[in-house]
């Protein structure tokens, strides 16, 4: 049959119509790569097989094979489909799945609730014909497009993807397909077909975006007795499959689209060019062709006019560069695949020489929408100056990835957070790559850039073919920079000198970096080599090649800095740098497989020891460690991270019942005469001098107070960490010979400027302990106390009035150690009050949880406006309500007030806990430097301040910290100043003295086991008393528990080679 | 149709490239992957030959050999972007070079020598890679070794071998080395014609600069 008429085109519309309606019940299994890949061929098998043992039952259900709908994060998906009802989605099935679909939805009518995800009952592209529509929708199921991954892609490219077999040239008219074609031949001339597409705005969706009407123009004027149309189908970006996606579930767009295209410059064979590692758009493609000749929609006089096109299909080879016009020209030249200068440009000189337009598969696949509802409606989409729409492949560590197409100017954040749905597990955002190896990455505090050409180009990356890589804290940026060189190393076709010999030096340099041999010299021979590169190459591949390079210098120095000043990855990912995961994020550095194997071998004492070479506070971290390690722990992977904390704890325990076994003695090196001051008798403080005394020098601790310990001692509640535990371990670092000056503050009691005189180097651990305020009127009354203060008095046992309903502002630490407190002192009612939302809270989610039980009351997203105040009291507090906005430059949401909208809370006491800040004040006199949030300015990776022989380290310097990020300080200041004073690095051989011997066997790996979970007391017996509420674990449990760990810190030799 | 090459004015023909339009008007354009004998064919390979448009065409650099000349364009041969460029890419290209001159049968004619002359690439004089500290220098016993203003990256095969260098890489380009030389000769009580009929063997192109550089710092 072939179509002459626009009624040949409504009869098959007809026939089409019919099949995507049909009267038979459906199973629609998305069959494009993605789904195959997730095993959608193996459940057709298992369907079909199913569906025979149901003979009898008389149902005999059509098996429908369609593209892929964009949701890849949920296939296999299978649709079911029953007469005159709307499609139910299922996602995520599987054989047994399928067997329970089969036996209630399609035996039974019933839905199955629990694997739907949603029904197709609206319409979810931009098209004009053959809308979907049903009078009937189930109740139980939302419809697709109130889904957030769908509801807020306008869908013009993707317009049939997942809904119509991609086989079916019928059901592709029955959308309205090839009526543009029909269209543009019967009633338009070629210029007015440029004309509309000019009038567009269509930009190319290759890359590049130039404008395609003037492309075409560009053809379309040129002279030439043959012209040929190309579509680009070579995708090779790394995390890119868009052009798949279309190519194999809608393959018939872009033969319309060349179709136009080629009528409007005048060509009458068009190449579509395909990489080979695609052979199921291949095919799908090669089907659409013949289907398409078969209605004369391809061939000699196309529906009754007197235009022929011919479509041929070439297969690519593979090569990346081939995706540059001039290149894939070459290729299909039978050329190698190298590009060449421009001029002359394709569109005068193409292929065979000839006059030829190359767009990619997206381009194409939009052209025919543009011309079935005009320019002006493909003109209201998008921004001012990028227009449409764009299919990105959200793909990386995010929660919903996928094919998506958004209108041009959807904000990042809405791609990321809205579309994607936020990272997995909850972690961290760190940067999006666009664009593949030449785009770059754009890190959080970009987030808000509305996505269209110029904005992207703006911030050093590009919109590119689409990829669109979500990255997390996990992801180390020199790594990927390195990742996406390399890719173009490899793929440069070695034609000009900067690309070939560039990139192969600079990824010579970015392996360097990351092995943990680079300078800060190597920094600046990137940055020239980048440039040079950039602008000396022949094509776009060697010109966009450093991008990533640039975009990660750029936005994430400090990694750089981190990787070549400190041999640190901070994400754990440059296998040169560490040893395991575990140890290399513990700041303090804790050998966590070792001290895990100890356990398991139940040499505590060697544990305990061996942590401590490392940490003098094994006990105190068993309890009060934020636990950076278990996060990164690659039993996660597996099942979930050991619990390296509650090992500490339950290591320490056991020393201290005195079942330590062997414990060797704490390592020494021989005294070296020189004498150190350590200002601060906090954690920070104590590690330091524990260190320096080890290390050989003598110390003397200068502490204000009357007991040591510093915010342990009185910033932690001792229902978290008993004092005698903490005595305990202080008194060991003591014992090393120690001398320690209670109750002396340095510049009161003793002069800063003896100190300098008299002491070869001074370590100030300070801390912070100076309540911020909250700089609002009223603030000075009687009431409102500060957290900080309060806390003190608490936790040493004062009195103290703080009435039956007790509001703490602030959502740290300290804020919710006040509450837990206060409610074990009497207080009635405990509010604690929040300005952003609980998963932005700084205080230990273990913490709130306990909280939670202890019946304290949490309020978010309110902000503290006016402290109310009745006859010269503070009777409570009017609150802003906030909702969370834009990204800050921290990658963090800012809470932002919400207009007229305020809460009151009253209470007989307010507490404010909203951060602390240096409070001594002794070296504001000398030439120390502090910086603008009253913190000692210190070198980063030296510790030193600004004055000589003076380093810092700990709150002082970090704000509010953690404990092991105390601890970590102090350890580095100690081997900084052993640096300076000795000459050398004596730390190394100080930690080397005492040899452990441990099993170096790999423990077995394939059977999950669970993670020991802590006990606590329950809630009642923790009321008016302090007892400790974690309890410390079994024996048969935290020996099971050590062996959990995967022990990687064993190298195999295999692995070496 | 005229075009402006350094703000010269040259006339040409449409369908020349910028290249081929200097080489005609005697404007230097060094080129490595340009060959005259098959000039249709033009990779534009080395990049070498690139020029910056000021006016006329695309702002950026080009490769001169495959930029057709139109209305209006004006290039530079010479600015500071063109050059640091192409400094870059004889880094580049030198990084992967096997620097055995001595035993290339080109060496001596080399275009590339030239360029990395030229470009002042990896300009640290023959003393820095002398191992011949033994016996001393060669200066200092009284021997007229061109060392001190000689481009290094021969291994320094003379000297090692007791025998004074002849300056076969030719003499450097960067003065403030060339200086330090010479007073060094001065020191060792060479006259500037020593010095000169040293140099001619190898280095003639750059005669003319020592004998200025010489005469500056009053050696006689």
């Amino acid at each position: 049959m072939s179509i002459k008429t626009i009624e040949d085109l409504d009869e098959m519309a007809k026939i089409g119509m019919k099949n995507l309606e049909s009267n038979r019940p459906k199973i629609i299994f998305g069959q494009a790569t993605c789904g195959i890949a997730a095993g959608a061929n193996k459940l057709v098998d298992f369907t079909k097989e199913y569906l025979g043992y149901l003979q009898e039952t008389g149902i005999d259900p059509e098996i429908v094979s369609v593209g892929c709908i964009g949701m890849c994060f949920a296939e296999p998906i299978v649709d079911i489909q029953l007469p005159g009802k709307p499609r139910i989605t299922y996602e995520n099935v599987d054989a047994n799945k399928m067997k329970r679909i089969i036996d209630e939805h399609l035996l039974n009518q019933r839905l199955v609730r629990e694997y739907a995800m949603g029904q197709l009952s609206e319409e979810l592209s931009e098209v004009e014909h053959g809308r979907l529509k049903y009078s009937w929708t189930y109740e139980a199921a939302p419809s697709l497009k109130e889904l957030p991954f769908l509801s807020r892609q306008v869908r013009i490219a993707l317009r049939n993807c997942g809904i119509i077999d991609p086989e079916s040239i019928e059901q592709y008219v029955a959308r309205g397909g090839y009526r543009s074609a029909f269209k543009a031949l019967k009633y338009l001339k070629p210029q007015g077909v440029i004309d509309e597409v000019k009038g567009s705005g269509l930009r190319g969706r290759g890359g590049a975006g130039f404008t395609t009407g003037l492309k075409w123009q560009f053809a379309r004027n040129a002279e030439g007795d043959q012209k040929y149309v190309i579509c680009n189908a070579d995708e090779g970006d790394p995390g890119a499959y868009m052009d798949r996606g279309i190519l194999e579930g809608d393959p018939h767009s872009v033969i319309e689209g060349m179709l136009i295209g080629g009528y409007a410059i005048g060509a009458t064979v068009g190449y579509v060019y395909i990489r080979a590692e695609y052979p199921l758009a291949i095919k799908r493609l090669k089907k659409a062709i013949e289907r398409a000749k078969e209605y004369n929609i391809l061939g000699e006089n196309i529906m009754g006019s007197d235009f022929s096109f011919d479509l041929k299909i070439l297969e690519g080879a593979g090569a990346f560069v081939c995706g540059e016009e001039t290149a894939l020209i070459a290729s299909i030249e039978g050329k190698r695949g190298e590009p060449k200068p421009r001029p002359p440009f394709p569109a005068n000189s193409g292929l065979f020489k000839k006059p030829s337009n190359v767009n990619n598969v997206e381009t194409w696949a939009n052209v025919p929408m543009v011309l079935e509802k005009g320019a002006r409606w493909f003109q209201n989409i998008g921004t001012e100056k990028s227009k449409g729409t764009k299919v990105f492949s959200l793909v990386g560590k995010i929660q919903r990835s996928g094919l998506v197409e958004i209108p041009m100017g959807t904000k990042m954040k809405d791609i990321i957070y809205d579309i994607g749905g936020g990272m997995q597990k909850g972690r961290t955002f760190k940067a999006v790559q666009t664009g593949g190896p030449s785009g770059g990455c754009i890190p959080a505090k970009h987030l808000d850039v509305e996505v269209d050409y110029e904005n992207l180009d703006a911030l050093g990356s590009i919109v590119g073919s689409g990829g669109m890589v979500a990255m997390d804290e996990d992801t180390c940026m020199v790594d990927i920079a390195r990742y996406f060189l390399d890719f173009c190393a490899e793929e440069s076709c070695g034609q000009c000198t900067p690309c070939r010999v560039g990139t192969t030096r600079m990824l010579g340099i970015l392996n360097r970096i990351s092995q943990g041999g680079g300078s800060l010299k190597d920094v600046e021979l990137l940055k020239r080599l980048s440039t040079q590169v950039r602008d000396g190459s022949l094509c776009a591949l060697g010109g966009t090649s450093p991008n990533p390079i640039m975009t990660t210098m750029d936005y994430f120095m400090d990694e750089y800095e981190q990787h070549i000043l400190n041999k640190k990855c901070p994400a754990s990912v440059c296998a040169a740098l560490f040893r395991t995961p575990c140890q290399d994020t513990c700041p303090a550095g804790t050998d966590v497989p070792a001290h895990l194997q100890l356990i398991a071998e139940k040499r505590f004492g060697e544990a305990y020891q061996l942590q401590r070479e490392d940490n003098p506070f094994p006990a105190v971290c068993g309890r009060v460690c934020d636990h950076p390690c278990e996060a990164r722990c690659q039993r996660g992977m597996l099942d979930e991270s050991v619990s390296v904390m509650a090992m500490h704890r339950y290591c320490a325990d056991k020393v201290f019942e005195g079942k330590a076994g062997y414990m060797p003695a704490t390592s020494m090196l021989e005294p070296t005469g020189n004498k150190v001051a350590v200002v601060g008798g906090g954690p920070s403080g104590l590690t330091a001098a524990y260190f320096l005394k080890r290390l050989g020098h003598e110390v003397t601790i200068y502490e204000k107070e009357s007991e040591l310990g510093g915010m342990l001692n009185w910033g932690i509640p001792p229902y978290r960490l008993p004092r005698d535990v903490l005595k305990r371990e202080i008194q060991m670092i003591l014992d090393l010979g120690i001398d320690v000056e209670l109750e002396t503050a340095v510049g009161k009691d003793i002069k800063f400027d003896d100190l300098m005189e008299e002491y070869d180097g001074i370590y100030l651990g300070i801390g912070a302990q100076k309540d911020v305020p909250l700089n609002l009127e009223n603030e000075d009354l009687p009431q409102v106390l500060n957290g900080m203060e309060l806390l003190r008095k608490m936790n040493l046992g004062e009195e103290v009035d703080i009435g039956d309903r007790l509001l703490v502002i602030g959502g740290g630490n300290v804020s919710v150690d006040v509450a837990r407190t206060a409610k074990r002192l009497g207080c009635k009612k405990v509010i604690v009050a929040y300005r952003r939302e609980e998963l932005d809270m700084p205080a230990y989610p273990e913490e709130i949880s306990e909280a939670k039980k202890e019946g304290i009351e949490f309020y978010f997203l309110v902000s503290p406006e006016r402290i109310i105040k009745e006859d010269g009291k503070a009777t409570g507090v009017v609150f802003r309500k906030m909702q969370m906005d834009e990204f800050t430059r921290w990658g963090r949401r800012k809470p932002v007030p919400v207009e007229y909208e305020t809460v009151t809370i009253m209470a007989d006491n307010i507490v404010t806990a909203i951060g602390q800040q240096v409070e001594d004040t002794f070296y504001e006199k000398s030439e120390m430097v502090i910086n603008y949030r009253h913190r000692i300015d210190v070198d980063k990776y030296t510790m030193e301040t600004s004055m000589p022989k003076v380093f810092a380290g700990g709150d002082a310097v970090l704000g509010p910290a953690t404990l092991i990020e105390a601890v970590a300080h102090g350890k580095n200041a100690a081997r900084q100043m052993d640096i300076k004073l000795v000459g050398r690095d004596t730390l190394s051989e100080l930690q080397e003295k005492t040899p452990y011997e441990y099993s170096m066997e790999i423990p077995d790996n394939e059977h999950k086991i669970q993670r020991a979970t802590l006990q606590t007391i329950p809630p009642k017996e923790r009321e008016n008393n302090f007892n400790e509420v974690v309890m410390c674990l079994d024996d048969e449990c935290a020996i099971r528990e050590s062996k959990r760990c995967l022990r990687c810190d064993i190298i195999e030799e295999e692995d070496l080679l | 149709m005229k075009i402006l090459i350094d703000g010269k004015g040259c006339e040409c023909q449409p369908g020349q490239n910028v290249l081929d339009v200097a080489t005609e008007n005697g404007i230097d354009i060094p080129t490595l992957c340009f060959n005259k004998l098959i000039s249709d064919i033009r990779p534009a390979g080395c990049r070498m030959c690139i020029v910056e448009v000021l006016a006329g065409g695309r702002p950026g650099l080009e490769s001169s050999c495959t930029l057709p000349v139109t209305d209006g364009l004006s290039v530079s041969t010479k600015s500071q972007a063109v050059y640091n460029e192409r400094r870059e890419l004889i880094e580049l290209l030198l990084s992967e070079h096997e620097q055995d001159c001595r035993n290339c049968a080109i060496s001596g004619d080399c275009n590339f020598a030239k360029l990395c002359r030229d470009y002042d690439v990896d300009g640290v004089p023959v003393c820095s890679e002398c191992p011949n500290q033994k016996e001393g220098c060669l200066l200092s016993r009284g021997v007229l070794c061109l060392g001190p203003i000689t481009y290094a990256n021969c291994n320094a095969f003379c000297t090692r071998k007791g025998d004074p260098c002849e300056s076969c890489f030719s003499v450097l380009s960067n003065e403030d080395v060339l200086k330090f030389g010479i007073r060094a000769f001065a020191k060792a009580g060479f006259t500037k014609e020593d010095i000169i009929e040293a140099a001619k063997v190898f280095s003639y192109d750059r005669v003319k600069v020592l004998e200025k550089l010489i005469i500056k710092e009053e050696l006689r």
